[in-house]
């Protein structure tokens, strides 16, 4: 780590230290905002499981908290003094920053085994991808409202660098504890092993190791892992399986329609009862459909398809939050090098800078001055999402281009029409 | 229209995505530039090519593997298997002929030949009926040879004795028992007399007979003939039960309160002014109610509460008119109510009478006018007092005495409470003319049972009509229990009304009546009534269009270009 990646990394905890003790009322605050805190994430509900699980009652009996066993344990045995758990949540920023500068230095994403991009100058060094993450608006209001999915970030971000070093087994380790905390990581597992085995050390790569039987090896690693993180939490909820129902059957059923910035609450509130497991199968396939597409596709680089993954799952994925998204972002920093071809820059930040400041402003209207309904944030969702789609569909057509420019050079800066 | 916006433009999102999947299956050759338009692109390479086949491929998969099975599996119908005949000869009344055979004991001691009697009173009442299902059935009993079999409860008890010289025949009914005693001439005359026996008997359960006769022919869509019509009018002086008054019927139908195993009775007291402040009404009603309510316990039970609204106002509609006495100086006189006013009497936006209970709340009011509107009389009624239908009894009390305006006292609460006593079996469907309450507890018992069968009947029924009309209506198995149980009830019942036992004939219908509502609102099926077919149109477009047509284009263009290459394939060969 360079200089000036840690400079940016002590400027981000200064900076968070600051938000956190100048304004005392401002994580509170913060953890109040739907937009912030899903029902399966909120700090609030995960004190209201603690607070249970400490008094030697089932943390799941009242249905509002719906977080993993492991994070109570985690948490008893903090100091129950608030600046500990601020700085928790700080490390675990840092230790996201700390993997996104790994990930940046191994140059993955500008060249892999099969493609190395044209434009590799001019992607960013490791410590603006840091400080894109560490000063990210997006990231800040996370890690101050301190959501659970702050850990589930820092758990993928571990996994994507120890992939990126070809460091299967942990990549693997790191993913299941992702999934484990918030479910949806484990459809990352496929472009992670095409990851690890890309970037395998060329010493390992000649021994001859076949793709099939390293995933064989790995499946089965991430198999063994969540199986026995189950196990353990099992153990640690007093020897009851409890935790599945109301953690994974929460993230798959959608029981709590509280309105978050994605598309599933409202289109549940008004279903029709009879077609509600339909659409919910609908909605679930829909997030798992893109996978093996993607991976085909993008098979030449294999932390692209995690990264477009990670921007679906936070658009489509049942209890999304903020978080989720300036997870993506920092994913896509990496790519720097493909934004001057991509063609709607100025739409989607404007669409997002329009969505961030509106959204708070029309949930203010229904819920708080009562003068709007629900349409109102629904609304401005649905243009937070639309904007998160461009981006994805834009990046992936930028990602192509990058690619198709790379095997015919003649091409580059010409105009193309899709047929 | 704005409320189902929302999920039509999420589906439009995700068919955003999916355009997004299918650019990235654009190969890249099959791009190209602008100022070379006219030149054919150049031909993929046949790694790119297989790669797009494996990518559409890969969707389909999903699609096909998972998403159709998960589809057949959430939206399959599952219908409970339902007795639909049975179900059916019930609703058209074909299954069971409701029977209410009535037993008569009869005492004649000091009769020289009673059988002989019974024969002529029996033969008598057989050809004067006109509703075969309700029927009177005469049995000799010696006190000695009461056989207490306990099967059938007895309807009625006759005690023939001889009356005293040169008085016409006549009876007694006590108002306490089954008992009817009845007194003959000295000078006795069989056939006088039978025919003053079986017209008795006749004219005690008559009104019995037409509250039955009229329930089960409005479920009943075709009365069963009668086999003795026309024929029973002998010349031997049986007074012919009068041809059933079915307005009069109706009329008293119509205030009946629905069956309910429960009622709840409130009496309230609404003083105009701030006082009385306190009524005796816990002890009025344990005295002079509850006997009624013991008795009425077979039948229905009855929880019981009360309450005081000081300074209740009657609604601005009523106003009472003054009527000075006729021959007064002008200062006596009265506010009467006129009949318009009784309807709308009862302030229900002021006054606080909403039920609290999940079963049916029977309401009685005191209401005391204000000093300057006493006395308020309703001229029509002369205690005072009106019923609503279906609803309860008001009855409007002029404080006589000064002790009367801060306290009530039991005593003073008694002629309300006799009045809502009268009320309330009117309200039950009581039938008013025998004295006997025994007897007319039993009649309501009948009655009451009767109405729980076509009631019950006829739930059946609708849940039939809907079970076919809404083919595509899901049926849980809980309906078909609820169904299952309702049939064997209602047999139960049927079998019950023919043995003459009431009490568990009204047991079963209860239970057939509660399984047969339960099973017609079972809450799954309920919002399916409201679920038209057209709505699937709305459900899936919004999937199909958006998420169909691009997964379906992709395919249909897939294939295209194998029919192509095949083609080739084949010239080229």
């Amino acid at each position: 780590m360079d200089r000036r990646s840690f400079t940016v990394i002590i400027a981000a905890v200064v900076l968070r230290l600051v938000m956190f003790t100048a304004f005392p009322s401002l994580p509170d605050l913060l953890t109040n905002r739907v937009e912030l805190s899903t029902p399966v994430t909120s700090f609030k509900r995960l004190q209201e499981g603690l607070f249970l699980y400490t008094h030697g009652l089932s943390p799941y009996d009242g249905g509002v908290f719906h977080q993993a066993p492991l994070l109570l344990a985690f948490f008893t045995t903090l100091p129950s003094n608030p600046i500990v758990v601020y700085l928790v949540y700080i490390l675990s920023d840092v230790l996201s920053a700390y993997s996104l500068i790994q990930i940046a230095t191994s140059g993955v994403s500008v060249s892999t085994p099969y493609h190395t991009s044209s434009r590799k100058s001019s992607a960013w060094p490791p410590w603006a991808v840091a400080a894109a993450f560490l000063f990210n608006p997006f990231s800040i209001a996370t890690c101050i409202a301190r959501p659970t999915i702050v850990f589930t970030n820092t758990a993928i971000l571990t996994a994507v660098a120890k992939g990126v070093q070809g460091q299967g087994i942990a990549a693997v380790l790191a993913l299941a504890m992702a999934s484990y905390l918030s479910l949806y990581p484990v459809l990352l597992l496929p472009p992670m092993i095409l990851l690890a085995y890309d970037n395998l050390p060329a010493v390992k790569k000649k021994k001859g190791r076949s793709l099939g039987s390293f995933a064989a090896v790995l499946a089965s690693v991430f198999t063994v892992a969540a199986v026995g993180l189950g196990t353990l939490s099992w153990g640690i909820t007093g020897g009851s399986w409890e935790f599945l129902a109301s953690t994974y059957g929460v993230h798959l059923l959608l029981p709590d329609l509280t309105p978050n910035v994605g598309l599933w609450w409202y289109f549940f509130i008004e279903m029709f009862d009879s077609f509600r497991e339909f659409f919910l199968c609908v909605f679930q396939l829909h997030l798992a459909i893109y996978l093996a597409g993607l991976c085909l596709r993008l098979r030449k680089q294999p932390l692209f398809v995690i990264t477009t993954l990670l921007g679906i799952s936070s658009i489509f994925k049942s209890y999304p939050s903020i978080g989720d998204t300036a997870l993506y972002l920092s994913l896509l920093s990496l790519y720097r090098h493909i934004f001057p071809l991509m063609r709607y820059t100025f739409f989607v930040t404007s669409t997002l800078l329009y969505a961030t400041l509106l959204g708070p402003a029309f949930y203010h209207l229904w819920i708080y001055a009562g003068s709007g309904n629900a349409n109102f944030f629904y609304a401005i969702t649905l243009v937070w999402s639309l904007a998160v789609t461009v981006l994805v569909s834009d990046a992936i057509f930028a990602v192509l281009r990058d690619e198709w420019e790379t095997e015919r050079p003649e091409m580059k800066g010409k105009e193309i029409v899709q047929i | 229209m704005s409320e189902r916006l929302g999920p039509d433009v999420a589906a439009t999102i995700a068919s955003a995505a999916l355009a997004v999947a299918a650019e990235s299956k654009i190969p890249p050759e099959s791009a190209v530039s602008i100022s070379q338009k006219r030149k054919p692109p150049p031909p993929d390479t046949p790694e790119n090519t297989h790669t797009r086949s494996l990518v559409i491929l890969s969707f389909w998969v999903v699609v096909i593997t998972v998403g159709l099975p998960l589809w057949w599996i959430t939206t399959a119908i599952y219908r409970a298997p339902l007795p639909l005949k049975e179900m059916q000869s019930w609703a058209d009344g074909r299954a069971c002929r409701a029977e209410f055979p009535l037993l008569i004991d009869v005492e004649a001691p000091t009769l020289p030949d009673p059988e002989n009697l019974l024969k002529t009173v029996q033969h008598a009442l057989d050809d004067a009926n006109d509703f075969s299902a309700h029927h009177l059935r005469l049995r000799l009993s010696t006190n000695s040879s009461r056989v207490d079999d306990g099967e059938e409860s007895v309807a009625a008890t006759l005690r023939l004795s001889q009356g005293t010289a040169g008085s016409p025949h006549s009876y007694v009914l006590s108002p306490s028992s089954r008992a009817i005693d009845l007194f003959y001439s000295p000078s006795y005359n069989p056939t006088s007399f039978s025919a003053f026996v079986a017209s008795t008997l006749q004219e005690i359960f008559a009104e019995e007979q037409q509250m039955i006769s009229y329930l089960l022919a409005s479920s009943a869509p075709a009365p069963s003939p009668s086999p003795s019509s026309g024929g029973g009018n002998g010349g031997n002086g049986v007074k012919v039960v009068s041809k059933v008054n079915t307005a009069e019927i109706a009329r008293k139908m119509s205030r009946i309160v629905k069956y309910s195993p429960m009622y709840h009775l409130t009496f309230s007291l609404f003083t105009a002014a701030g006082a009385p402040s306190n009524w005796e009404i816990e002890e009025a009603v344990s005295e002079y109610l509850q006997p009624l309510l013991d008795a009425l316990g077979g039948i229905s039970g009855f929880t019981v509460d009360s309450q005081i609204q000081f300074y209740a106002s009657l609604s601005s509609s009523v106003v009472p008119t003054w009527v000075p006495d006729s021959e007064g100086e002008g200062a006596g006189g009265r506010y009467t109510l006129k009949k318009e006013d009784l309807s709308s009497f009862i302030n229900s936006a002021e006054w606080p009478l909403v039920s609290i209970t999940s079963y049916p709340t029977i309401n009685f009011i005191i209401y005391i006018p204000a000093a300057d509107q006493s006395p308020l009389i309703i001229p029509t009624s002369s205690t005072n007092a009106f019923l609503l239908p279906q609803w309860g009894g008001v009855m409007i009390h002029n404080p006589l005495a000064e002790s009367d305006n801060t306290h009530l006292t039991k005593e003073a609460l008694k002629p309300a409470l006799d009045i809502f006593a009268t009320q309330l079996l009117a309200l039950l469907g009581a039938p008013t003319h025998p004295a006997s309450l025994p007897i007319r507890l039993d009649s309501l018992t009948r009655q009451r049972s009767a109405e729980l069968l076509v009631s019950a009947s006829s739930t059946l029924g609708s849940l039939y009509r809907l079970t076919l009309a809404l083919p595509s209506i899901s049926i849980p198995s809980s309906v078909s229990t609820s169904v299952s149980s309702t049939l064997s009830s209602l047999t139960a019942a049927c079998q019950e009304l023919r043995r003459g036992r009431f009490g568990g004939a009204l047991e079963e219908g209860r239970n057939a009546e509660q399984q047969a509502e339960k099973a017609f609102f079972e809450k799954s099926m309920v919002g399916q009534v409201y679920f038209p077919e057209e709505h699937k149109v709305a459900v899936y477009l919004p999937l199909m269009g958006p998420v169909g047509a691009p997964l379906l284009m992709a395919a249909l263009k897939e294939i295209l270009r194998l029919v192509r290459v095949r083609k080739a394939s084949k010239l080229g060969g």
